[in-house]
């Protein structure tokens, strides 16, 4: 694998720095003959917002779902603040590692006969064995922090979409993680109610968490991320502030995404 | 009516035991389906041919069929379980094939997301199933279990072919003794058209507690 084409990353094989949340170095995930992730790397410190923007079907999705194991990689490595994440474990102790990394997903994935604080309390009491009422406590302030608080004893399809994945936004923060996934997490939501969760989103991120955003909502990548990847066929191709990728993209695949983004 | 009057003490009997081979039956079929239901989620392949094949012979075979099967040849291999015995490991067999499929179906309902979303929290897999997916199964599963159960507790007559003495039983021993088979058949009618109702206003409650819960639509595309 030449060093040119994984740009701005590490090659070596050193420990990842301390001043690195979390790396992802040369991801590789293969279903049947298809290689879906053609050697993925990132890298983002902490309280950074790394936006990956690519078409549909380039791996987004997968290489989040490695990032946080929901999926098994086929070869690479992960390093969690500087430790080295072992990616062969088991699914019982991969819980562990899942449960510092927070996901929130396109289709929001409440749990439908649950109210909205009895989802964010779900996870704590059975994985962290928090009791009921600190729980509760802790969800509280999760749902005034999404703008959710007087919504917390709805259920979710009493709630709007926006309203879900706040709820879900939540229900992922109530497990303390290090770091927070978003997969397009506003692409189901009609105009109106996509702004409610980018600002979520915004304060998150002004809070100082550590953020990896698949998002189409470019003023969004352009005003919050750090940096933008940019992948294409499984492949990270271009890297860079959100300027240089917008408005200077080099290569003719980010040209044609950009291109088709803007109208 | 006097014939009625009389006869109910033995109806009555009657009425609790197919009551109570109902309610094992159903008990053990529906804790095995589900149980198996579940099983096919986490094992391979061998789990999901056997239980095809055993679901292929069970829903297959007449009921009668395997009834007599167990009242009359198995004794022949060793295992007389006698005639209420026979019935229910007859009708907990049938019925565990269908269970089987009834929870598969209600599981497959259950949106993907929802797998996803416990793994992502970190919640092992046993409390997913029984926090997570399990109430949403049962939700799934309400309708086509109680209308199986109806079905089911219809289906206990024919343990009368392996002599229990449940409803249909006494009804044919009272019809040879009184000659009144318009009455008495009117009677156990009755008597089934009772059981069966009180399952079906479970499920209207049931429905109604769901809708509260659940809303109309429960799932996002
Ligand atoms: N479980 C799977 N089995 C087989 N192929 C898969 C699986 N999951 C994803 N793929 C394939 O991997 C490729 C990348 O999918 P992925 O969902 O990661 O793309 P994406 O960039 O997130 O796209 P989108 O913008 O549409 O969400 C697709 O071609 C998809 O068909
Ligand atoms: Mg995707």
């Amino acid at each position: 694998m030449s060093t040119n084409s994984d740009p701005g990353l590490p090659a070596s094989q050193d420990p990842s720095p301390a001043d690195v949340k979390l790396e992802a170095r040369n991801i590789v995930k293969r279903f049947g003959n298809n290689i879906i992730l053609d050697g993925v790397s990132l890298s983002a410190a902490p309280g950074s917002v790394t936006a990956i923007i690519g078409a549909s079907g380039s791996g987004k999705s997968t290489f989040l779902r490695c990032v946080n194991l929901l999926i098994r990689p086929d070869a690479g490595e992960l390093f969690l603040d500087g430790q080295r994440v072992d990616i062969g474990q088991r699914e019982r102790d991969l819980l562990r590692y899942r449960c510092e990394i927070g996901m929130v997903f396109q289709s929001y994935n409440l749990f439908p006969h649950m109210t909205a604080l009895e989802n964010v309390i779900e996870a704590p009491m059975i994985v962290h064995r928090v009791p009921r009422a600190e729980a509760t406590e802790r969800a509280v302030v999760l749902l005034e922090k999404v703008r959710l608080g007087p919504r917390a004893a709805a259920y979710p399809h009493q709630l709007s979409g926006g309203e879900q994945q706040r709820v879900a936004i939540a229900r992922a923060l109530a497990m303390h993680p290090r770091v927070m996934l978003f997969d397009e997490v506003t692409s189901a939501l009609d105009p109106e109610l996509k702004g409610e969760v980018l600002a979520t989103m915004r304060d998150l991120a002004a809070d100082g968490m550590t953020m990896i955003v698949v998002s189409h909502e470019m003023s969004f990548v352009r005003q919050v991320a750090s940096q933008v990847l940019f992948m294409s066929s499984g492949r990270i191709i271009e890297h860079g502030d959100p300027d240089a990728i917008l408005d200077r993209p080099r290569s003719p695949e980010l040209q044609a995404f950009v291109a088709r983004i803007m109208d | 009516m006097d014939m009625i009057v009389s006869l109910w003490p033995r109806f009555l009997d009657a009425t609790l035991l197919t009551l109570a081979i109902f309610v094992v039956v159903s008990f053990m079929s529906t804790t095995i389906g589900l149980l198996a239901a579940l099983a096919t989620i986490a094992a391979g392949r061998w789990l999901a041919v056997s239980l095809a094949i055993y679901g292929w012979i069970f829903r297959g075979v007449p009921e009668l069929v395997i009834l007599l099967f167990c009242y009359l040849a198995l004794p022949q291999l060793g295992l007389d379980l006698g005639p209420v015995g026979a019935a229910v490991l007859g009708f907990t067999l049938i019925s565990t094939a269908y269970e089987v499929e009834i929870f598969k179906s209600g599981l497959a309902g259950v949106h993907r997301g929802q797998f996803e979303a416990a793994r992502a929290l970190g919640i092992p897999l046993p409390s997913a199933l029984r926090r997570i997916v399990l109430p949403q199964v049962i939700r799934i599963v309400a309708t086509p279990w109680i209308t199986y159960a109806t079905g089911s507790i219809k289906r206990i007559s024919i343990a009368s072919a392996v002599a229990v003495t449940e409803i249909m039983q006494v009804t044919k021993q009272a019809i040879a003794v009184s000659h009144q088979p318009f009455t008495l058949i009117l009677f156990a009618s009755a008597l089934y058209a009772t059981m069966a109702s009180i399952l079906m206003v479970a499920e209207i409650v049931a429905a109604r507690r769901f809708k509260q819960r659940f809303g109309l639509s429960t799932e996002l595309p």
